[in-house]
């Protein structure tokens, strides 16, 4: 599927529905000027969208702030009043059907103008968009074309034409909410959900229903319109109109598969601005002074007003606001990333951030972490010295950049770094938990508690410090207070390590070990490192974990706990050698390097 | 005839059925710096279309975008083309026309000023500012 077919679907689509609008007695030239009133609205609200890539949605906007703030509402509103501005008015439409099939051709170019844009960038996968969007435009158009074709010229006929807008946006609107709420990313409205739970139903399905409900009462709506005005000579009947509104209808649902991933965007702010600007437009076009409690004047006033607060707005942003946009928009992406643990291109996300604004720190520190947790220490580096040129006060960075130094070994720059950001934030928790790990390593047990119990005292709900607190007190070989910090966190810590340590705790105190451990295990998916889990429950004389291990941090991990686990069994010189080989292979950074190194201390005490 | 073109012209008849009358090409200004808004705001649906759709599809395909300044120039030439199509519509209301009130009721509906289309004008020229700040153009 091309490109190309997605053009011409397109085209396709624009000339089935001119066909059936001349059909039923639509005016030749008075159908082509206005599709091309309708094209200049549709380029007219696609270029106002296009700066915020509204179908990639990168502000993440809801989906129904998508399909009502940025599409239902706005764009109803500008074909409502092209319809009362340009059609109602022009010579050629003689009677109110000829202005309510001039507004089908006007939602047609308009439906045109605003479908080839992304058809045309984004091509194949835009097919579904491209045969669905122009047949709903031309329905709704109808149906708005009608009651602007009858509204009387008064405050009566104004009313009537905003209860219109309303309601065909709130038609658009709901079309377009099946689509985007139905995207694997979508962040539905919590109410929506909860209704659909409680009804029983699947989520899939009510949006697809949705979808179907508005695009049939839209047809609907377009048929009632057909029928209760008198039919041209050349026009069809009842039955003839109704039938080529459904099969407008029908054009749109008959090929609703056959697009590709669908994409959605939105512009939040514009919308609500455009939203309260264009009404006072709709008043001002559609009253006459002597009916309407507004004059024309003042509307126009309003309108002005709020064009005029929206240039002020871009004035104050200008171009740095939309590259401030531009980098939150890729930050976002590389946070994104980064939770999904692709820390690679997490990393090229928050060097497009850096690359769109190099002088803004805050997507280096971005970069330098995702670089640290692709184990690029060198990179992660630079990052940070970057980041640190314009914030050398940072204690985040510092503490960031400390662990970078550890991880390539740079002992003494690490300590320093950490040693400035404790004195500029020396109750930040997370540097209180490095200082601690620090004091580990230099084998500063006492130094880590003292840290680790101040920091508990600040927050006694901090797992991290919590796990760390149960690991220094079991190298110390106080295994009852270890098992006690363990537990304290078993709840409430989703990851198996601080099962696998209390169960280790457990074992050495000669206690029925592993309850926890088995129960956490029942849950636990079959990776890393429920194997070693597995074996700690066996407590058999193998190390079968061992040769499921795919490096040396596992490696690392197998023999460490198999040789703890057998300490508590089995106290022989070949315990003690089986622990002896551990730091050998451990990486330095793993917890259990530290974890044999202590343990193998003690036993020489 | 020049009746129906000061009646055609609206609000500035008299001096455009003058400009009209003298079959010289005058430059149009407004059409030259706004031509969206200009051709919107004088009814002229197909040239606004050209001007407003064709630099926005001539953006997106590669190796044209130069040509979307081509309706400034369109803009330039405004007035010659609104005196052409003033002439045309005019002749086929004539023909078309029960009596001479329904010709000239519709020659005035189809002629005056679309202040709403100077309106849609001047937003389309608004976001293609912001465009091209946001493009890095300025």
């Amino acid at each position: 599927m091309s490109g190309l077919y997605a053009i011409g679907a397109t085209l396709l689509s624009v000339v089935a529905l001119a066909l059936v609008i001349l059909q039923l007695g639509g005016k030749v030239r008075l159908s082509l000027e206005a599709a091309a009133a309708g094209a200049a609205l549709g380029a007219t609200i696609s270029l106002l969208f296009a700066p915020f890539d509204l179908l990639a949605n990168p502000m993440r906007f809801a989906p129904q702030t998508l399909a009502f703030g940025c599409a239902g509402l706005p764009e109803e509103a500008l074909k409502m009043l092209g319809f009362a501005a340009f059609l109602r008015p022009h010579w050629r439409a003689r009677s109110p059907r000829d202005v309510m099939l001039a507004a089908g051709a006007l939602a047609l170019g308009f439906a045109a103008l605003e479908t080839l844009p992304y058809v045309i960038r984004d091509g194949e996968g835009r097919v579904r968009e491209a045969v669905t969007a122009a047949p709903m435009q031309v329905l709704w158009g109808i149906a708005g074309g009608y009651v602007v074709a009858r509204a009387p010229a008064n405050a009566r006929g104004v009313a009537m034409g905003v209860a219109a807008w309303l309601g065909l946006a709130a038609l658009h609107g709901v079309y377009d909410f099946g689509y985007f709420a139905g995207k694997p990313d979508a962040v539905r409205f919590v109410a929506f959900d909860a209704l659909i739970a409680s009804l029983g139903l699947d989520a899939s399905m009510t949006l697809r229903v949705l979808v179907d409900g508005a695009a049939a009462a839209s047809a609907l709506a377009a048929a009632a319109a057909l029928r209760a005005l008198p039919p041209a000579p050349s026009a069809i009947g009842f039955g003839g109109a109704l039938a080529a509104t459904l099969i407008a209808g029908a054009f749109a649902t008959a090929l609703y598969g056959a697009g590709e991933a669908y994409a959605a965007d939105a512009w939040l702010p514009f919308a609500t601005g455009l939203g309260f600007a264009l009404p006072p437009f709709a008043l001002g076009v559609m009253s006459r002074p002597e009916g309407a409690a507004f004059s024309r004047r003042q509307l126009a006033t309003a309108a002005a007003l709020a064009v005029c607060a929206a240039s002020v707005a871009t004035g104050v942003w200008g171009p740095a606001g939309w590259r401030r946009l531009d980098v939150t928009r890729a930050q976002s992406q590389g946070a994104q990333l980064y939770a999904q643990r692709d820390f690679e291109r997490a990393a090229g996300a928050y060097g497009r951030a850096v690359e769109i604004m190099p002088g803004n720190a805050e997507p280096l520190a971005q970069r330098a972490a995702a670089n640290a947790a692709a184990r690029r220490y060198g990179d992660a580096l630079a990052d940070l010295d970057a980041a640190l040129t314009f914030d050398a006060a940072n204690p985040q960075w510092l503490a960031q950049r400390a662990q970078a130094r550890l991880e390539t070994g740079d002992s003494d720059g690490a300590a320093l770094d950490l040693a400035q950001a404790r004195r500029l934030a020396p109750n930040d928790p997370g540097i209180m938990r490095m200082t601690a790990l620090r004091d580990v390593d230099k084998g500063d047990w006492d130094a880590a508690l003292r840290q680790l119990n101040a920091r508990l005292h600040d927050d006694p709900g901090d797992r991290l410090a919590t796990f760390q607190r149960g690991r220094v007190w079991f190298y110390k070989g106080e295994y009852a207070r270890a098992r006690d910090d363990f537990a304290a966190i078993l709840v409430a810590d989703p990851a198996l390590y601080s099962a696998l340590w209390h169960a280790l705790a457990q074992r050495l105190l000669h206690e029925s070990a592993g309850d926890a451990l088995k129960a956490r295990l029942d849950g636990a998916p079959p990776a890393w490192p429920s194997p070693v889990a597995r074996m700690l429950l066996a407590a058999g004389p193998r190390n079968d974990a061992r040769a499921l291990a795919a490096n040396d941090e596992e490696r690392c991990q197998a023999d460490f706990y198999f040789a703890l686990s057998r300490l508590g069994v089995d106290p022989s010189d070949l315990t003690a050698e089986r622990l002896h080989a551990v730091p050998g292979e451990c990486p330095t950074r793993v917890i259990e390097f530290e974890g044999a190194k202590a343990e193998l201390r003690r036993l020489a005490r | 005839m020049d009746d129906d073109f000061a009646l055609f012209f609206g609000r500035t008849g008299e001096r455009l059925a003058r400009e009209h009358a003298q079959g010289q090409w005058t430059f149009c200004w407004p059409g030259f710096l706004f031509p969206q808004a200009w051709f919107l705001y004088r009814k002229m649906y197909g040239w606004a279309a050209l001007v407003t759709a064709g630099p926005f599809v001539l953006e997106r395909l590669p190796g044209l975008g130069g040509l979307a300044w081509g309706g400034s120039i369109l803009g330039a030439l405004g007035l010659k083309l609104y005196f052409r199509s003033a002439g045309r519509i005019v002749a086929a209301i004539r023909a078309d026309s029960a009596d001479e009130a329904e010709a000239r009721e519709r020659i005035a509906r189809a002629g005056g000023v679309s202040r709403f289309g100077a309106w849609v004008g001047a937003l389309f020229t608004f976001a293609a500012v912001i465009s091209m700040l946001k493009a890095g153009a300025w």
